[in-house]
């Protein structure tokens, strides 16, 4: 068993913050953590970190018990950029960390390269930039190779380059036999990365399975926005600006066909379509319509 | 080890231990400074040590004068009359003796001087000068004569080994606590502020471990701070003083009788037994950072209890009570120069238990020590 959480109960004074949480992974995967703020998402990760004390319940990760910190040459737990000394270099908190997990030194160059964060190593961490941070802490959980990875947030402060690359990283990872739990705000990232979804809603797990929820969304490039949202608008198609020559619309409110249609009957050129999957969205608006209205 | 050399890296390339060093060259430099502009105001203030004694005999010889006028036959207030010019004669000398080159008959002249002013006190007559104080200076300068060493000022000295000896007082006399309050005061509860502390805890590693390292890289950094100071401070002295004796005598005060210790073992002593006290304040900071995870919680907690310890020293003065009390090297210096029904080591054995102890409620503590 890869994680084994059994009725996992935190309580802050009289608040219950987990009520119960049960996850049984067994096979490698990547499951994505998703909830909002306060939800219990980085609670329940320090949990099973053994950072945070519980009341009741059970963990165990690889077989062994959370509190046996041996388990951590397996298991990485990227956090807050926090964790980072702002007087150490990226290079420093690669070495330390390869000297308590007992790995050779040759490591931190190839697994730099591999985040893209060779250029900086040598840098203070006071000076690095949120992306940059991010990139460390990653280049620090995934030196080790582990078997389980836990993520919190892996993708605050990452440029689109980096997000990409984060999200092939981790792809390579889980194809390597690394199980992964990502907490992350980013729903398409999320949907880019896998189909089970962990929502977390005051305090509770509920387990989704989104391969059958095939929602896209698809991302128009067009010549004449203003033209477009003056046309969409007296149809009263649904839709987004996503940027100056951009429009989204859901699968769910109009089809592809009809919404081309509408505008090439208006002189609309139509210069690229791009489709994504917003599966994690469309469940995440379902399941949180009480705190997404105004 | 491995965490060792990391915990050492984490303070040693900080900004707060670069301006701990910097701060360290300014003030020995300031000292120095100040002795340099201070030292030829020593012959002035030696002159008028012996005009303030003038002043003091000659009121004393009015008196005298005044009682035999009235009482011509007064045998005893006509010695006290002649042990009192004796004393204006001598000063009068001494006088004429102040600069550094006549030191020996200066400290001959000096004796003769507390000698008489002893006498005079018991038969009778009155006097600034304590029996103390008298027989303080009378050791002290008999020593100086049996070493042939010049006497050196006891604030503005240039020598060496008295440079240094004012650098270690200022170190002995609250400059430790300071430096090591500024140096690891928040070694632990910061790690705990800043979340980093989640780096270590997510890490194969003994949390026992944790706080070894936290330790003894704490007495590391103490002692590459205590070895700067004593380096930065010879290099001074050496620079803008000069040479000195390292067997100058230092007078302490063991079951009521002066005897000597050298300055050299008086620095040692001073340093060993106020080193000690840090050691149980890293213990203390370490402990109660894991309890508070709080800086200024962990200072005040620290400190207040470091006071009160202290404070309890100082009203408590029952000698064999030194047995007991982990706080009397918090100023060490009152344990070395005053033996009286008392060994300067005694405090040792209660003072290392206790920092043990702590370190191992620590130890303990952090197995179960989480972030929130």
């Amino acid at each position: 068993m890869i994680i084994e959480v059994s009725n996992l109960k935190k309580r802050y004074k009289k608040q219950m913050v987990l009520k119960g949480i049960d996850i049984q992974v067994e096979t490698p995967q990547i499951i994505a953590l998703v909830g909002p703020n306060g939800s219990g998402k980085t609670t329940l990760l320090n949990c099973m970190t053994n950072l945070l004390s519980f009341q009741e319940g059970k963990v165990r990760l690889l077989g062994k018990k959370h509190t046996d910190a041996s388990l951590f040459y397996k298991v990485s737990y990227l956090q807050d950029n926090r964790i980072l000394y702002g007087n150490l270099t990226g290079y420093d908190h690669l070495k330390f960390v390869c000297s308590v997990q007992k790995i050779p030194f040759s490591k931190i160059k190839e697994v730099a390269e591999r985040v893209g964060m060779e250029k900086y190593m040598k840098k203070r961490v006071r000076n690095y930039s949120l992306g940059m941070k991010q990139h460390l802490l990653l280049a620090m959980v995934i030196i080790n190779e582990p078997k389980l990875l836990l993520m919190d947030e892996p993708l605050n402060g990452l440029d689109p380059t980096s997000a990409i690359n984060m999200r092939n990283i981790l792809l390579e990872l889980y194809q390597e036999g690394t199980t992964i739990i990502v907490s992350s705000h980013n729903l398409d990232e999320i949907d880019r990365l896998t189909n089970t979804i962990y929502f977390m809603k005051d305090g509770a797990l509920l387990k989704e399975s989104l391969q059958d929820i095939s929602a896209k969304k698809y991302l128009i490039t067009i010549n004449d926005i203003g033209k477009a949202q003056k046309v969409l608008n007296d149809k009263s198609i649904p839709f987004s600006v996503t940027d100056e020559y951009q429009v989204g619309f859901e699968e769910t409110d109009i089809d592809l066909q009809s919404f081309i249609d509408s505008l090439n009957e208006n002189d609309i050129t139509i210069t690229d379509i791009e489709v994504q999957k917003v599966g994690a969205e469309k469940r995440y608006r379902e399941l949180f319509e009480e705190e997404l209205s105004p | 080890m491995r965490l060792l050399s990391f915990e050492l890296n984490k303070i040693l390339f900080s900004k707060k231990f670069l301006y701990i060093l910097i701060g360290i060259v300014i003030g020995v430099a300031f000292l120095m400074g100040r002795n340099i502009i201070f030292e030829s105001s020593i012959e002035k203030e030696a002159r008028e040590q012996v005009d303030d004694l003038l002043e003091i005999n000659f009121a004393n010889s009015k008196i005298h004068q005044a009682v035999l006028d009235d009482d011509p036959e007064n045998e005893e207030e006509k010695e006290l009359r002649r042990l009192n010019s004796a004393m204006i004669n001598n000063l009068y000398e001494t006088r004429n003796l102040l600069e550094p080159n006549q030191f020996q008959e200066r400290l001959r002249l000096q004796n003769e001087y507390y000698a008489t002013a002893e006498e005079y006190k018991e038969k009778g007559g009155e006097h600034s000068l304590t029996f103390q104080e008298i027989s303080y200076s009378l050791a002290l300068n008999e020593k100086l004569l049996e070493l042939n060493i010049p006497p050196e000022h006891e604030t503005y000295s240039r020598a060496l080994p008295n440079f240094i000896k004012q650098v270690v007082d200022l170190f002995l006399s609250l400059g430790a606590i300071l430096i090591i309050i500024l140096l690891v005061g928040e070694i632990m509860s910061s790690e705990f502020e800043n979340r980093s502390i989640n780096l270590l805890f997510t890490q194969p590693l003994k949390r026992t471990h944790i706080i070894t390292s936290k330790f003894l890289s704490s007495i590391i950094l103490y002692l590459i701070t205590t070895i700067f100071l004593l380096a930065t401070t010879s290099v001074i002295g050496y620079i803008f003083g000069y040479q000195g004796f390292f067997n100058y005598p230092i007078v302490i005060e063991v079951n009521n009788a002066f005897q000597f210790i050298t300055i050299a073992e008086y620095m040692q002593l001073g340093i060993i037994l106020v080193s000690l006290s840090i050691f149980m304040i890293i213990s203390l900071c370490i402990l109660f950072s894991l309890l508070f995870k709080h800086t200024l919680a962990t200072l005040f907690t620290v400190l207040g209890l470091l006071a009160v310890g202290y404070g309890m020293t100082a009203i408590v003065s029952w000698s064999p009570l030194t047995w007991f009390n982990p706080f009397q090297y918090l100023l060490p210096l009152e344990a070395i120069l005053f033996q009286n029904g008392r060994e300067w080591w005694q405090g040792i054995p209660v003072t290392l238990l206790l920092t043990i102890m702590l370190y191992v409620v620590a130890r303990q503590r952090v197995k179960t020590s989480k972030v929130d």
